[in-house]
């Protein structure tokens, strides 16, 4: 397991030079992550490739957590925009970050509409709790694992749920990088 | 498969009168075997796909019409002309430099050829009477060997379930005689809605193994099998009209065709050890190296009866090339075959009369109908069920006696395997909007292509007294070449011949002086399997140079070994090359060139067109046959094949099946999961 950071691995950086062909070939490849491995766990993130220049937001932060009921559920912190070689800084304070764009994370099922890629993990931001207006709840996420046996290093591919269809987003990369701080304000819950 | 019903038209009739004993030989019309002949060939026609027969219908008239162009013929038509200007027209088709024309002549002359050597006064005249020697040999076989087959049969109905029952899988134990459970027919099944824990699509080496490893481990079975049922009595020598039962379009796919779940030549031979290690490490599948398949290896050639032949069923064709394999000083070995106490009839490949050869028709399906499983004939599959990447089913509709589309049925199911050939399953996939993230359905297509040759000997051989390639020549495996003696029935030695007329006749008449041999290609080049828009597949192959090359050294090198034995004379399966007399003249086969377009070849062994593997970006199944990016669907048979493997193919699929049907048992849920 990865000890807090500052820094993205070397192997992170090289994953997020990879151009579209290869991220597709690791995503088709990948291993689903352990589910329970998640909880308790925050990875900083970046958007790679036209979506961070379209969204104009590279760096990110995801955290993952469980609820009393035992579903994994996960959340995201907005970064400074520092530039990829700088540390990972939550805003709007690090160390005191606002949570937002939750979502619940399932396998994926080969019957349910948003099935891409049968052994991903599914970052469902509708089932967020996000509300039916803000534009996240229309967002869905797959997780593989970039390193067979290991969940410090994730792909994902972000899709946008447009009524029935799904489009794609872009790819992103999270890396593993301290505990997170599991409490979560009664706004949050 | 039971051809469409087709009806040649009189204008037809007329031309094909006219071309009989051009093609046949003037007894066709001596021994009033015309029309006999016409209504065979009719027969044979309606058995062909529609597009070729169109083709056909189309050449044969043109070259009816084109007759009329020749100076000499003073408008007249090809049926109108004196017998002596109709053979020279038919003639210039057949030495034509138009590839067309040739061809087409070519094509005109495998009907007849095949109706005329099949007529009695013609098999008479050959001195083939295959009827009686076969009568006699079952009753031996059976006088000699009645214990033995009974302790067989007994079990092959044992329990002897893969995965332990327990509390999700239900023991089962096996009705004697299948409890009354016999493979349905068109004439049983009305179509509708059924239910099952798995449906199997074909009943083949892969189809059959799965069902019936799956029944005799409890789970509630359906087979669902595109061709009919043909039980071992209605196996004949009458070569088309098996051809017509039992071989996909009359036989015209068999070099892409589906083999049906009694062709089969027999050879059982383990996948070589150095194909499954490169699998295991290039391929990245799990749990397959040459240890590990042992014990599927040994299930497998148990329950087909995988032995060598009794001596008694080795026939002098095939001793022959044993004896002309050791004047060289090669290494030949005895066939391991699927058979029990085969009685060499000679007729494994139009289904065995004498239920020796341990086809699946009376070894897996037998099982699986014992443990309960449910057997459906007539039954083509058009699509899988899908709900979202969930395969719950299939549909299809049963086909008429006419081989018209019939009633549909459904049946759901929580696992679908398809074992359709390495033709019929990709195209199963594709149609039902399956695909893979490696991009690879239908891709990887390998043949094993074979050239024929036949030999002349002064000796009298009757090839036809005898088992089916008794040996194999095992001296060039390390270059991907195999090869065996394989007896031909004269009408399907009549199509292939390279002669017409009474050049063919002449040849005809040392039927039983001829040794016909082939020698197998284990292929680099590939080709690809596509479904049509009318979901029929169509595949496309590039013979490689490597392999044009090796199909040369392969032809040049049975030729020696049959001058070796005795030969007199070889005829090769090259266009336009002079028939060998000598073995000082195989070698100048290596000088001369030879293009590709110029060789015959054929091929009995479709693979790799779903192919496995550890990587879902190069493989279309994982390693033991669940498709990638779907849940529920298993593939069997010979598309999972990630190479060739330059033996015998049927113990390999048999294996993997068994392996798959494992794997199912194992993993299997009260509840559907992943």
């Amino acid at each position: 397991m990865s000890n807090e950071k500052d820094t993205a691995s070397f192997e992170f950086q090289r994953v997020a030079t990879l151009d579209r062909r290869a991220l597709e070939t690791l995503m088709v490849q990948g291993e689903r992550p352990d589910l329970d491995a998640l909880p308790g766990w925050e990875y900083w993130g970046m958007n790679i490739g036209i979506s961070a220049r379209l969204l104009r937001i590279q760096k990110f932060i995801k955290g993952f957590f469980r609820l009393p009921g035992g579903q994994v559920c996960g959340y995201n912190v907005r970064a400074r925009q520092n530039g990829p070689a700088a540390p990972w800084m939550a805003m709007p304070v690090d160390g005191v970050p606002r949570r937002f764009g939750f979502y619940r994370v399932t396998p994926v099922a080969p019957t349910a509409r948003d099935n891409a890629y049968l052994h991903a993990l599914l970052l469902d931001y509708g089932q967020g709790g996000n509300g039916r207006l803000n534009p996240l709840s229309t967002l869905r996420d797959y997780l593989v694992r970039v390193a067979p046996g290991s969940d410090d290093l994730l792909l994902g591919k972000a899709f946008m749920a447009v009524g029935r269809p799904r489009v794609s987003v872009g790819y992103f990369l999270l890396e593993r990088y301290r505990p997170s701080d599991n409490r979560l304000s009664v706004r949050e819950q | 498969m039971a051809g469409a019903e087709f009806r040649l038209s009189p204008h037809a009739r007329r031309i094909l009168a006219a071309l009989a004993p051009i093609v046949c030989g003037a007894d066709v019309e001596r021994l009033d075997l015309t029309a006999s002949v016409l209504d065979h060939v009719e027969r044979t026609l309606g058995s062909f796909p529609a597009a070729l027969r169109a083709a056909m219908i189309v050449g044969l008239n043109v070259f009816e019409l084109s007759a009329a162009a020749r100076p000499s013929s003073r408008g007249r038509r090809f049926s109108q002309l004196p017998r002596e200007a109709a053979r020279q027209h038919y003639e210039s088709w057949w030495v034509s430099r138009f590839t067309v024309l040739r061809e087409t002549a070519n094509l005109l002359k495998v009907p007849l050829a095949l109706a005329y050597y099949e007529q009695p006064p013609i098999r008479d005249q050959l001195g083939y009477a295959p009827d009686g020697w076969i009568v006699a040999a079952a009753q031996r076989r059976l006088a000699t060997w009645a214990t033995e087959i009974r302790q067989h049969e007994v079990e092959l109905l044992a329990s002897d379930p893969l995965v332990s029952p327990g509390p999700i899988l239900r023991s089962i134990a096996p009705t004697p005689g299948g409890g009354g459970q016999r493979v349905q027919t068109r004439d049983d099944f009305a179509g509708g809605e059924l239910a099952c824990d798995v449906v199997v699509v074909g009943s083949g080496a892969g189809g059959a193994v799965v069902a019936a490893e799956l029944a005799a481990g409890g789970l509630d079975v359906i087979v669902l099998e595109e061709g009919g049922y043909h039980p071992t009595h209605e196996f004949t020598t009458e070569a088309s009209a098996m051809v017509r039962k039992l071989y996909r379009e009359g036989g015209m796919q068999v070099a892409f065709g589906t083999p049906p779940i009694s062709f089969n030549g027999g050879m059982s031979w383990r996948t070589p050890e150095q194909v499954l290690r490169r699998w295991q490490e290039v391929e990245a599948i799990e749990d397959i190296s040459p240890a590990a398949m042992e014990r599927y290896f040994t299930r497998v050639e148990r329950y087909i009866s995988a032995a060598p032949q009794d001596p008694g069923s080795i026939g002098r064709d095939n001793k022959l090339f044993r004896e002309g394999a050791e004047r060289k000083g090669w290494k030949v070995i005895p066939n391991i075959r699927n058979q029990l106490h085969c009685a060499g009839c000679n007729n494994c490949v139009l289904g065995c009369p004498t239920g020796a050869k341990r086809s699946t028709l009376v070894s897996y399906l037998p099982r699986a109908l014992a443990f309960g499983a449910r057997i459906h004939a007539d039954c083509r599959v058009e699509r899988i069920l899908l709900n979202g990447k969930q395969a719950e089913g299939v549909m299809g509709h049963i086909i008429g006696a006419s081989g018209r589309r019939g009633t549909g049925f459904t049946v759901r199911a929580r696992r679908v395997v398809v074992a359709a050939g390495a033709m019929q399953t990709p195209a199963l996939l594709a149609r039902s909007g399956i695909h893979s993230p490696s991009g690879r359905i239908g891709g990887n297509l390998a043949l094993h292509p074979n050239a024929m040759v036949v030999a002349l000997f002064d000796e009298s051989v009757e090839g036809w007294k005898g088992v089916h390639q008794g040996y194999q020549v095992r001296e060039f495996q390390d270059e991907g070449l195999l090869m065996a003696a394989v007896n031909l029935p004269p009408s399907i030695l009549a199509m292939a011949l390279p002669h017409y007329g009474p050049a063919l006749g002449e040849l005809m008449q040392d039927y039983n002086r001829i040794v016909t041999a082939g020698v197998l290609v284990e292929d680099t080049g590939r080709g690809r399997v596509r479904a049509l828009p009318s979901g029929q597949p169509i595949a496309s192959y590039i013979l490689s140079d490597m392999d044009a090359d090796r199909i040369i050294r392969g032809t040049a090198l049975l030729a020696d070994l049959l001058f070796a034995a005795g030969a007199r004379r070889v005829i090769l399966p090259f266009e336009g090359v002079p028939d060998l007399l000598a073995a000082d003249d195989a070698r100048r086969l290596y000088r001369q060139p030879i293009p590709k377009r110029a060789m015959k070849l054929s091929t009995v062994h479709i693979m790799g067109t779903a192919r496995m593997g550890g990587d879902p970006a190069r493989h279309v199944c994982d390693s033991y046959g669940q498709v990638y990016d779907s849940a529920g669907l298993v593939v069997a048979d010979a598309s999972l094949f990630p190479s060739p493997i330059g033996v015998n193919p049927m113990e390999t699929i048999m294996a993997l099946a068994t392996r798959n049907a494992e794997r199912i048992l194992e993993n299997w849920m009260p509840q559907r999961v992943l």
